[in-house]
Protein backbone atom coordinates (compact mmCIF):
# COMPACT_ATOMS: atom_id res chain seq x y z
CA UNK A 1 0.00 0.00 0.00
CA UNK A 2 2.90 2.04 1.14
CA UNK A 3 4.40 1.60 -2.54
CA UNK A 4 1.72 1.91 -4.35
CA UNK A 5 0.91 5.49 -3.22
CA UNK A 6 3.32 7.99 -4.67
CA UNK A 7 2.47 11.40 -6.16
CA UNK A 8 2.13 11.21 -10.01
CA UNK A 9 5.25 12.97 -10.99
CA UNK A 10 4.28 16.30 -12.41
CA UNK A 11 6.46 19.14 -13.47
CA UNK A 12 6.89 20.55 -10.43
CA UNK A 13 9.27 17.77 -9.53
CA UNK A 14 11.34 18.52 -12.80
CA UNK A 15 11.04 22.05 -12.81
CA UNK A 16 12.94 21.93 -9.42
CA UNK A 17 15.03 20.04 -11.09
CA UNK A 18 15.48 21.89 -13.63
CA UNK A 19 16.24 25.02 -11.61
CA UNK A 20 19.07 23.47 -9.73
CA UNK A 21 20.73 21.76 -13.18
CA UNK A 22 20.58 26.33 -14.33
CA UNK A 23 21.41 27.34 -11.15
CA UNK A 24 24.67 24.58 -10.98
CA UNK A 25 25.19 25.52 -14.84
CA UNK A 26 25.20 29.15 -13.87
CA UNK A 27 27.49 28.88 -11.24
CA UNK A 28 30.19 26.70 -12.88
CA UNK A 29 30.32 29.67 -15.51
CA UNK A 30 30.48 32.61 -12.42
CA UNK A 31 33.60 30.10 -10.77
CA UNK A 32 34.78 30.00 -14.72
CA UNK A 33 34.82 33.51 -15.38
CA UNK A 34 36.85 34.04 -11.96
CA UNK A 35 39.15 31.61 -12.84
CA UNK A 36 39.77 32.80 -16.20
CA UNK A 37 40.16 36.61 -14.35
CA UNK A 38 42.63 35.08 -12.59
CA UNK A 39 44.59 33.51 -15.44
CA UNK A 40 44.30 36.62 -16.99
CA UNK A 41 46.37 38.67 -14.11
CA UNK A 42 48.30 35.99 -14.31
CA UNK A 43 49.59 36.20 -18.20
CA UNK A 44 49.73 40.06 -17.80
CA UNK A 45 51.96 39.78 -14.81
CA UNK A 46 54.04 37.24 -16.48
CA UNK A 47 54.48 39.34 -19.13
CA UNK A 48 53.50 36.42 -21.61
CA UNK A 49 49.89 37.89 -22.66
CA UNK A 50 48.85 38.47 -26.28
CA UNK A 51 49.28 42.36 -27.21
CA UNK A 52 45.62 42.82 -27.59
CA UNK A 53 44.54 41.21 -24.48
CA UNK A 54 46.13 43.57 -21.80
CA UNK A 55 43.48 46.37 -22.80
CA UNK A 56 40.56 43.95 -23.41
CA UNK A 57 36.70 45.00 -21.42
CA UNK A 58 34.15 42.58 -21.14
CA UNK A 59 31.72 43.54 -23.82
CA UNK A 60 28.03 41.53 -23.43
CA UNK A 61 26.59 44.20 -25.34
CA UNK A 62 27.14 42.62 -28.94
CA UNK A 63 25.47 39.58 -27.32
CA UNK A 64 22.21 41.42 -25.96
CA UNK A 65 22.12 43.38 -29.42
CA UNK A 66 21.94 40.05 -31.21
CA UNK A 67 19.61 38.13 -29.11
CA UNK A 68 16.85 38.13 -31.13
CA UNK A 69 18.54 37.35 -33.96
CA UNK A 70 20.38 34.71 -32.05
CA UNK A 71 16.74 33.21 -30.62
CA UNK A 72 15.69 33.02 -34.37
CA UNK A 73 18.84 31.14 -35.26
CA UNK A 74 18.53 28.60 -32.13
CA UNK A 75 14.85 28.25 -33.41
CA UNK A 76 16.60 27.01 -37.19
CA UNK A 77 19.29 24.91 -35.47
CA UNK A 78 16.18 23.08 -33.36
CA UNK A 79 13.78 22.98 -36.71
CA UNK A 80 17.12 21.02 -38.12
CA UNK A 81 17.52 18.60 -35.65
CA UNK A 82 14.20 18.32 -35.39
CA UNK A 83 13.78 17.25 -39.04
CA UNK A 84 16.88 14.78 -38.55
CA UNK A 85 16.00 13.20 -35.62
CA UNK A 86 12.73 11.84 -37.47
CA UNK A 87 14.64 11.11 -40.65
CA UNK A 88 17.65 9.62 -38.84
CA UNK A 89 14.48 7.71 -36.38
CA UNK A 90 12.58 6.35 -39.30
CA UNK A 91 15.89 5.06 -41.85
CA UNK A 92 17.09 4.09 -38.07
CA UNK A 93 13.93 1.53 -38.24
CA UNK A 94 14.52 0.46 -41.45
CA UNK A 95 18.62 -0.25 -41.06
CA UNK A 96 17.91 -1.95 -37.81
CA UNK A 97 15.22 -4.41 -39.31
CA UNK A 98 18.12 -4.95 -41.86
CA UNK A 99 20.60 -5.61 -39.63
CA UNK A 100 18.24 -8.38 -38.00
CA UNK A 101 17.32 -9.99 -41.49
CA UNK A 102 18.04 -13.69 -42.26
CA UNK A 103 18.83 -12.46 -45.64
CA UNK A 104 22.69 -12.83 -45.62
CA UNK A 105 23.44 -9.67 -48.02
CA UNK A 106 20.89 -7.65 -46.69
CA UNK A 107 22.11 -8.26 -43.07
CA UNK A 108 25.73 -7.80 -44.50
CA UNK A 109 25.14 -4.47 -46.43
CA UNK A 110 23.09 -3.33 -43.11
CA UNK A 111 26.08 -4.50 -40.86
CA UNK A 112 28.52 -2.47 -42.78
CA UNK A 113 26.31 1.02 -43.47
CA UNK A 114 26.50 0.90 -39.95
CA UNK A 115 30.23 0.24 -39.05
CA UNK A 116 31.25 2.37 -41.30
CA UNK A 117 29.50 5.74 -40.56
CA UNK A 118 29.63 4.54 -36.55
CA UNK A 119 33.68 4.60 -37.32
CA UNK A 120 34.51 7.72 -39.27
CA UNK A 121 33.78 11.23 -38.94
CA UNK A 122 30.52 13.02 -39.14
CA UNK A 123 32.28 15.84 -40.58
CA UNK A 124 34.08 13.67 -42.95
CA UNK A 125 30.94 12.48 -44.01
CA UNK A 126 29.43 15.90 -44.41
CA UNK A 127 31.69 17.15 -46.82
CA UNK A 128 31.66 14.26 -49.27
CA UNK A 129 28.21 14.43 -49.13
CA UNK A 130 28.69 18.51 -49.80
CA UNK A 131 31.26 18.65 -51.76
CA UNK A 132 31.94 15.25 -53.21
CA UNK A 133 28.77 15.00 -55.86
CA UNK A 134 29.23 18.53 -57.89
CA UNK A 135 32.97 16.96 -58.88
CA UNK A 136 30.51 14.31 -60.79
CA UNK A 137 27.86 16.94 -61.97
CA UNK A 138 25.23 16.98 -59.20
CA UNK A 139 24.91 19.49 -57.07
CA UNK A 140 22.97 19.25 -53.61
CA UNK A 141 22.00 22.70 -51.89
CA UNK A 142 22.89 23.46 -48.33
CA UNK A 143 19.71 22.34 -46.49
CA UNK A 144 19.60 19.22 -48.70
CA UNK A 145 22.93 18.54 -47.78
CA UNK A 146 23.24 19.27 -43.89
CA UNK A 147 19.64 16.97 -43.72
CA UNK A 148 21.22 14.32 -45.83
CA UNK A 149 24.51 14.56 -44.55
CA UNK A 150 23.15 14.62 -40.39
CA UNK A 151 20.33 12.24 -41.14
CA UNK A 152 22.96 9.31 -42.65
CA UNK A 153 25.41 9.52 -39.92
CA UNK A 154 22.89 9.54 -37.49
CA UNK A 155 20.46 6.84 -38.90
CA UNK A 156 23.83 4.41 -37.92
CA UNK A 157 23.64 5.36 -34.01
CA UNK A 158 19.38 4.79 -33.80
CA UNK A 159 19.66 1.45 -36.07
CA UNK A 160 22.23 0.41 -33.63
CA UNK A 161 19.81 1.66 -30.43
CA UNK A 162 17.14 0.27 -31.92
CA UNK A 163 18.35 -3.34 -32.60
CA UNK A 164 19.44 -3.47 -29.14
CA UNK A 165 15.45 -2.67 -28.25
CA UNK A 166 14.13 -5.00 -30.70
CA UNK A 167 16.87 -7.57 -29.35
CA UNK A 168 15.83 -6.79 -25.61
CA UNK A 169 11.97 -8.16 -26.23
CA UNK A 170 12.74 -12.43 -25.85
CA UNK A 171 12.49 -14.52 -28.62
CA UNK A 172 9.21 -16.40 -27.06
CA UNK A 173 7.34 -13.64 -28.20
CA UNK A 174 7.96 -13.57 -31.66
CA UNK A 175 7.61 -17.12 -32.11
CA UNK A 176 4.47 -16.78 -29.86
CA UNK A 177 3.10 -14.24 -32.05
CA UNK A 178 3.68 -16.11 -35.02
CA UNK A 179 1.80 -19.09 -33.88
CA UNK A 180 -1.42 -17.52 -33.78
CA UNK A 181 -0.67 -16.49 -37.24
CA UNK A 182 0.50 -13.17 -37.13
CA UNK A 183 2.75 -12.10 -40.21
CA UNK A 184 6.68 -10.43 -39.67
CA UNK A 185 5.53 -7.00 -40.05
CA UNK A 186 2.36 -7.05 -37.74
CA UNK A 187 4.92 -9.36 -35.17
CA UNK A 188 6.84 -6.24 -35.48
CA UNK A 189 4.37 -3.72 -35.61
CA UNK A 190 1.93 -4.84 -32.69
CA UNK A 191 4.19 -6.88 -30.81
CA UNK A 192 7.85 -5.90 -30.43
CA UNK A 193 7.76 -1.95 -31.59
CA UNK A 194 5.70 -1.01 -28.90
CA UNK A 195 7.53 -2.81 -26.53
CA UNK A 196 11.10 -2.15 -28.52
CA UNK A 197 10.38 1.25 -27.77
CA UNK A 198 9.97 1.89 -23.85
CA UNK A 199 13.48 0.01 -24.02
CA UNK A 200 14.94 2.74 -26.33
CA UNK A 201 13.54 5.97 -25.33
CA UNK A 202 16.28 6.21 -22.81
CA UNK A 203 19.28 6.30 -25.17
CA UNK A 204 17.45 7.60 -27.83
CA UNK A 205 16.79 11.09 -25.94
CA UNK A 206 20.55 11.26 -25.73
CA UNK A 207 20.79 10.50 -29.25
CA UNK A 208 18.22 13.67 -29.88
CA UNK A 209 20.31 15.69 -27.32
CA UNK A 210 23.73 14.70 -29.16
CA UNK A 211 21.98 15.71 -32.90
CA UNK A 212 21.36 19.09 -31.70
CA UNK A 213 24.84 19.17 -30.93
CA UNK A 214 26.07 17.86 -34.13
CA UNK A 215 23.82 19.93 -35.79
CA UNK A 216 26.03 22.80 -35.22
CA UNK A 217 28.23 21.13 -37.63
CA UNK A 218 26.15 21.79 -40.52
CA UNK A 219 27.81 25.30 -39.86
CA UNK A 220 30.78 23.79 -41.60
CA UNK A 221 29.24 24.14 -45.05
CA UNK A 222 27.18 27.50 -43.95
CA UNK A 223 23.45 26.15 -43.14
CA UNK A 224 21.94 29.19 -41.41
CA UNK A 225 22.08 28.20 -37.99
CA UNK A 226 23.32 29.30 -34.55
CA UNK A 227 26.45 28.45 -34.80
CA UNK A 228 26.67 29.94 -37.72
CA UNK A 229 25.11 33.17 -36.55
CA UNK A 230 28.08 33.28 -34.25
CA UNK A 231 31.03 32.90 -36.24
CA UNK A 232 29.33 35.93 -38.34
CA UNK A 233 28.63 37.73 -35.51
CA UNK A 234 32.27 37.26 -34.08
CA UNK A 235 34.17 38.51 -37.54
CA UNK A 236 31.83 41.15 -37.79
CA UNK A 237 32.77 42.30 -34.32
CA UNK A 238 35.75 40.40 -33.42
CA UNK A 239 34.28 39.50 -29.83
CA UNK A 240 34.86 36.20 -29.80
CA UNK A 241 35.33 35.43 -26.02
CA UNK A 242 31.63 37.08 -25.01
CA UNK A 243 29.81 35.68 -28.26
CA UNK A 244 31.38 32.12 -28.45
CA UNK A 245 30.57 31.95 -24.80
CA UNK A 246 27.06 33.16 -24.53
CA UNK A 247 26.24 31.16 -27.39
CA UNK A 248 27.78 27.93 -25.63
CA UNK A 249 25.52 28.38 -22.40
CA UNK A 250 22.45 29.20 -25.00
CA UNK A 251 23.14 25.98 -26.57
CA UNK A 252 23.17 24.61 -22.83
CA UNK A 253 20.10 25.94 -21.77
CA UNK A 254 18.29 24.18 -24.91
CA UNK A 255 19.73 21.05 -24.37
CA UNK A 256 18.97 20.98 -20.64
CA UNK A 257 15.42 22.33 -21.44
CA UNK A 258 15.10 19.43 -23.78
CA UNK A 259 16.36 17.08 -21.83
CA UNK A 260 13.58 17.62 -19.30
CA UNK A 261 10.57 18.12 -21.51
CA UNK A 262 12.01 14.66 -23.23
CA UNK A 263 12.02 13.25 -19.86
CA UNK A 264 8.26 14.33 -18.44
CA UNK A 265 7.23 12.41 -22.20
CA UNK A 266 8.79 9.87 -20.92
CA UNK A 267 6.96 9.92 -17.30
CA UNK A 268 3.67 10.57 -19.35
CA UNK A 269 4.06 7.77 -22.44
CA UNK A 270 5.67 5.34 -20.30
CA UNK A 271 4.75 4.93 -16.55
CA UNK A 272 6.54 2.61 -14.75
CA UNK A 273 5.09 -0.37 -14.33
CA UNK A 274 4.35 -1.54 -11.03
CA UNK B 1 35.79 -9.71 -35.90
CA UNK B 2 37.67 -12.02 -38.83
CA UNK B 3 35.23 -11.20 -41.26
CA UNK B 4 35.77 -7.72 -40.83
CA UNK B 5 39.53 -8.19 -40.79
CA UNK B 6 39.03 -9.60 -44.29
CA UNK B 7 37.09 -6.41 -45.05
CA UNK B 8 39.82 -4.12 -44.13
CA UNK B 9 42.13 -6.03 -45.91
CA UNK B 10 40.15 -6.34 -49.03
CA UNK B 11 38.97 -2.54 -49.02
CA UNK B 12 42.51 -1.74 -48.65
CA UNK B 13 43.44 -3.85 -51.03
CA UNK B 14 41.09 -2.48 -53.83
CA UNK B 15 42.44 1.03 -53.04
CA UNK B 16 46.03 -0.12 -53.69
CA UNK B 17 44.93 -1.99 -57.25
CA UNK B 18 42.49 0.82 -58.17
CA UNK B 19 45.35 2.81 -57.65
CA UNK B 20 47.92 1.12 -59.89
CA UNK B 21 45.05 0.52 -62.37
CA UNK B 22 43.99 4.19 -62.63
CA UNK B 23 47.55 5.84 -62.31
CA UNK B 24 48.10 8.68 -65.06
CA UNK B 25 44.64 8.29 -66.16
CA UNK B 26 42.66 11.46 -66.47
CA UNK B 27 39.30 10.75 -66.11
CA UNK B 28 37.99 8.65 -62.81
CA UNK B 29 38.92 7.95 -59.26
CA UNK B 30 42.57 8.07 -59.29
CA UNK B 31 43.63 6.76 -55.89
CA UNK B 32 46.92 7.07 -56.83
CA UNK B 33 46.56 10.39 -55.22
CA UNK B 34 46.53 8.54 -52.02
CA UNK B 35 50.05 6.98 -52.97
CA UNK B 36 51.40 10.14 -53.89
CA UNK B 37 50.74 12.43 -50.87
CA UNK B 38 51.26 9.31 -48.61
CA UNK B 39 53.81 11.06 -46.74
CA UNK B 40 51.61 14.37 -46.05
CA UNK B 41 48.48 11.92 -45.22
CA UNK B 42 50.83 9.63 -42.68
CA UNK B 43 51.81 12.53 -40.93
CA UNK B 44 47.94 13.37 -40.23
CA UNK B 45 47.38 10.32 -39.21
CA UNK B 46 49.91 10.72 -36.66
CA UNK B 47 49.28 14.00 -35.43
CA UNK B 48 45.42 12.85 -35.33
CA UNK B 49 46.39 9.60 -33.18
CA UNK B 50 49.04 11.92 -31.31
CA UNK B 51 46.41 14.20 -30.53
CA UNK B 52 43.69 12.03 -29.29
CA UNK B 53 46.13 10.19 -27.32
CA UNK B 54 46.90 13.25 -25.12
CA UNK B 55 43.11 14.14 -25.07
CA UNK B 56 42.53 10.79 -23.96
CA UNK B 57 44.45 10.63 -21.49
CA UNK B 58 43.71 13.98 -20.43
CA UNK B 59 40.12 13.37 -20.39
CA UNK B 60 40.03 10.40 -18.37
CA UNK B 61 42.39 12.10 -15.44
CA UNK B 62 39.48 15.00 -15.80
CA UNK B 63 36.81 12.64 -15.83
CA UNK B 64 37.72 10.89 -12.95
CA UNK B 65 38.74 13.87 -10.74
CA UNK B 66 35.26 15.38 -11.50
CA UNK B 67 33.45 12.08 -10.88
CA UNK B 68 34.91 11.90 -6.87
CA UNK B 69 34.66 15.95 -6.38
CA UNK B 70 30.80 15.03 -8.05
CA UNK B 71 30.45 12.65 -4.62
CA UNK B 72 32.75 13.79 -2.29
CA UNK B 73 30.60 15.42 0.77
CA UNK B 74 32.22 19.01 -0.26
CA UNK B 75 28.92 20.51 -1.28
CA UNK B 76 30.64 23.61 -3.26
CA UNK B 77 33.14 21.83 -4.73
CA UNK B 78 30.42 18.73 -6.34
CA UNK B 79 27.84 21.60 -7.45
CA UNK B 80 30.92 23.25 -9.53
CA UNK B 81 31.69 19.81 -10.72
CA UNK B 82 27.89 19.11 -11.90
CA UNK B 83 28.27 22.68 -13.37
CA UNK B 84 31.24 21.57 -15.82
CA UNK B 85 29.71 18.49 -16.43
CA UNK B 86 26.51 20.16 -17.68
CA UNK B 87 28.11 23.21 -19.44
CA UNK B 88 30.38 20.87 -21.36
CA UNK B 89 28.20 17.87 -21.88
CA UNK B 90 25.18 20.25 -23.15
CA UNK B 91 27.15 22.51 -25.91
CA UNK B 92 28.61 21.71 -29.01
CA UNK B 93 32.34 20.46 -29.31
CA UNK B 94 32.43 22.87 -31.98
CA UNK B 95 31.61 25.81 -30.09
CA UNK B 96 33.70 24.96 -26.96
CA UNK B 97 37.06 24.55 -29.69
CA UNK B 98 36.07 28.51 -30.92
CA UNK B 99 35.64 29.55 -27.43
CA UNK B 100 38.98 28.53 -26.59
CA UNK B 101 40.61 28.90 -29.78
CA UNK B 102 39.35 32.45 -30.51
CA UNK B 103 38.10 33.43 -27.31
CA UNK B 104 41.71 32.93 -25.18
CA UNK B 105 43.65 35.45 -26.88
CA UNK B 106 41.30 38.14 -26.99
CA UNK B 107 41.46 38.11 -22.93
CA UNK B 108 45.21 37.79 -23.32
CA UNK B 109 46.01 34.23 -22.52
CA UNK B 110 48.28 32.79 -25.28
CA UNK B 111 47.40 29.65 -26.92
CA UNK B 112 48.32 27.91 -29.91
CA UNK B 113 46.76 25.06 -32.06
CA UNK B 114 47.76 22.21 -30.39
CA UNK B 115 47.19 23.25 -26.72
CA UNK B 116 43.46 24.60 -28.08
CA UNK B 117 42.99 21.44 -29.64
CA UNK B 118 44.13 19.40 -26.38
CA UNK B 119 42.11 21.60 -24.22
CA UNK B 120 39.24 21.75 -25.98
CA UNK B 121 38.83 17.91 -26.58
CA UNK B 122 40.18 17.10 -23.07
CA UNK B 123 37.73 19.27 -21.45
CA UNK B 124 35.21 17.77 -23.73
CA UNK B 125 36.10 14.25 -22.61
CA UNK B 126 36.22 15.39 -19.40
CA UNK B 127 32.66 15.38 -19.21
CA UNK B 128 31.49 12.69 -20.93
CA UNK B 129 34.31 10.10 -18.87
CA UNK B 130 33.13 11.88 -15.67
CA UNK B 131 29.95 10.66 -16.34
CA UNK B 132 30.38 6.93 -16.86
CA UNK B 133 32.75 7.01 -14.13
CA UNK B 134 30.28 8.79 -11.81
CA UNK B 135 27.69 6.25 -12.73
CA UNK B 136 29.90 3.39 -12.09
CA UNK B 137 30.77 4.78 -8.36
CA UNK B 138 27.03 4.99 -7.44
CA UNK B 139 26.38 1.51 -8.59
CA UNK B 140 28.60 0.38 -5.53
CA UNK B 141 26.31 -0.13 -2.63
CA UNK B 142 26.57 2.77 -0.33
CA UNK B 143 27.27 0.30 2.55
CA UNK B 144 30.71 -0.49 1.01
CA UNK B 145 32.16 3.32 1.51
CA UNK B 146 30.02 4.05 4.70
CA UNK B 147 32.01 0.42 6.33
CA UNK B 148 35.38 1.64 4.59
CA UNK B 149 35.23 4.88 6.15
CA UNK B 150 33.72 3.51 9.18
CA UNK B 151 37.27 1.55 9.39
CA UNK B 152 38.55 4.63 9.51
CA UNK B 153 39.38 5.18 5.66
CA UNK B 154 39.87 8.48 4.19
CA UNK B 155 37.38 9.60 1.32
CA UNK B 156 40.18 8.87 -0.88
CA UNK B 157 41.51 5.61 0.31
CA UNK B 158 37.75 4.46 0.30
CA UNK B 159 37.60 5.37 -3.25
CA UNK B 160 41.07 4.05 -4.16
CA UNK B 161 41.06 0.68 -2.56
CA UNK B 162 37.46 0.16 -2.28
CA UNK B 163 34.88 1.88 -4.69
CA UNK B 164 37.55 2.37 -7.96
CA UNK B 165 38.84 -1.46 -8.21
CA UNK B 166 35.36 -2.40 -8.77
CA UNK B 167 34.07 -0.22 -11.24
CA UNK B 168 37.35 -0.29 -13.25
CA UNK B 169 35.90 -3.54 -15.24
CA UNK B 170 32.64 -2.11 -16.30
CA UNK B 171 33.05 1.15 -17.07
CA UNK B 172 35.62 -0.34 -19.41
CA UNK B 173 33.32 -0.58 -22.55
CA UNK B 174 32.16 2.74 -22.70
CA UNK B 175 35.27 4.46 -21.91
CA UNK B 176 36.93 3.16 -24.70
CA UNK B 177 33.68 3.83 -26.48
CA UNK B 178 34.48 7.68 -25.33
CA UNK B 179 37.72 7.20 -27.35
CA UNK B 180 35.95 6.30 -29.94
CA UNK B 181 34.24 9.08 -30.36
CA UNK B 182 37.14 10.85 -29.23
CA UNK B 183 39.25 9.88 -31.87
CA UNK B 184 36.26 11.39 -34.51
CA UNK B 185 36.13 14.30 -32.83
CA UNK B 186 39.83 15.59 -33.36
CA UNK B 187 38.47 15.91 -36.76
CA UNK B 188 36.93 19.45 -35.28
CA UNK B 189 40.48 20.62 -34.59
CA UNK B 190 40.91 21.16 -38.67
CA UNK B 191 38.21 23.48 -38.44
CA UNK B 192 40.19 25.97 -35.77
CA UNK B 193 43.09 25.26 -38.41
CA UNK B 194 45.34 22.80 -36.46
CA UNK B 195 46.86 20.25 -39.21
CA UNK B 196 45.66 17.14 -38.47
CA UNK B 197 44.42 14.40 -40.98
CA UNK B 198 41.02 15.77 -41.60
CA UNK B 199 43.48 19.54 -42.76
CA UNK B 200 45.69 17.48 -44.11
CA UNK B 201 43.44 15.90 -46.77
CA UNK B 202 41.59 19.45 -47.09
CA UNK B 203 44.91 21.09 -48.01
CA UNK B 204 45.71 17.98 -50.59
CA UNK B 205 42.13 19.12 -51.77
CA UNK B 206 42.77 22.14 -52.69
CA UNK B 207 45.84 21.32 -54.67
CA UNK B 208 44.90 18.62 -56.83
CA UNK B 209 40.97 18.98 -56.08
CA UNK B 210 40.12 15.35 -56.06
CA UNK B 211 37.53 15.32 -53.45
CA UNK B 212 36.13 11.74 -53.30
CA UNK B 213 39.29 10.17 -53.54
CA UNK B 214 40.86 12.30 -50.28
CA UNK B 215 38.05 12.28 -48.23
CA UNK B 216 37.34 8.52 -48.74
CA UNK B 217 41.23 7.97 -48.05
CA UNK B 218 40.77 9.83 -44.61
CA UNK B 219 37.57 8.76 -43.64
CA UNK B 220 39.32 5.00 -43.86
CA UNK B 221 42.14 6.15 -41.97
CA UNK B 222 39.96 7.15 -38.78
CA UNK B 223 38.07 4.09 -39.75
CA UNK B 224 41.20 1.61 -39.59
CA UNK B 225 41.61 3.55 -35.90
CA UNK B 226 38.54 3.17 -35.06
CA UNK B 227 37.04 -0.26 -35.95
CA UNK B 228 39.78 -1.83 -33.93
CA UNK B 229 38.50 -0.15 -31.06
CA UNK B 230 34.82 -0.98 -31.67
CA UNK B 231 35.29 -4.63 -31.36
CA UNK B 232 37.66 -4.71 -28.35
CA UNK B 233 33.67 -2.78 -27.22
CA UNK B 234 32.14 -5.54 -28.59
CA UNK B 235 34.21 -8.75 -27.09
CA UNK B 236 34.70 -7.00 -23.46
CA UNK B 237 30.92 -6.82 -23.53
CA UNK B 238 30.47 -9.76 -24.60
CA UNK B 239 32.58 -11.73 -22.00
CA UNK B 240 31.10 -10.11 -19.22
CA UNK B 241 27.55 -10.46 -20.44
CA UNK B 242 28.34 -14.12 -20.23
CA UNK B 243 29.98 -13.88 -16.98
CA UNK B 244 26.76 -12.48 -15.33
Amino acid sequence: MMLARRAAPGLGAGWTLFRSIVWVALSFLGGTALLLLAVRQIVIQTGIATSGGRGWTPHFEVVLQNLPFLLERLLSTLQLAGSVSVLAFGLGILVALARLSRVGLIHLVATWYVEVLRNTPALVQLFLIYFGPPTVGIRLSVPVAALLGLTINNSAYMAEIIRAGIRSISRGQTEAAATVGMTYPQIMRYVILPQALRVVYPPMVSQWISIVLFSSLASVIAYPELAEHAKRLDSRTFRSFEIYGAVTVMYTICTLTLALVLRLIERRAFPVAR
Amino acid sequence: MRFGLVVVVVAVGALIVGGLVAQGRPVGLDWGILWTNRFLLLQGAATTIALAALAAVFGTLIGLLVALARVANVPFLAKYAQGYTEVFRGSPLLLQLFWIWFGLPLIGVPINGFAAAVLGLSLNAGAFCAEIFRGGILAVPRGQSEAALATGMTYLQTMRYVVLPQIARSSLPPLIGQQISLVKDTSLASLISFQELMLMSQSIIDRTHRIFELYIGAAAVYFVICYPLSQVVRTVEKRMGRQT
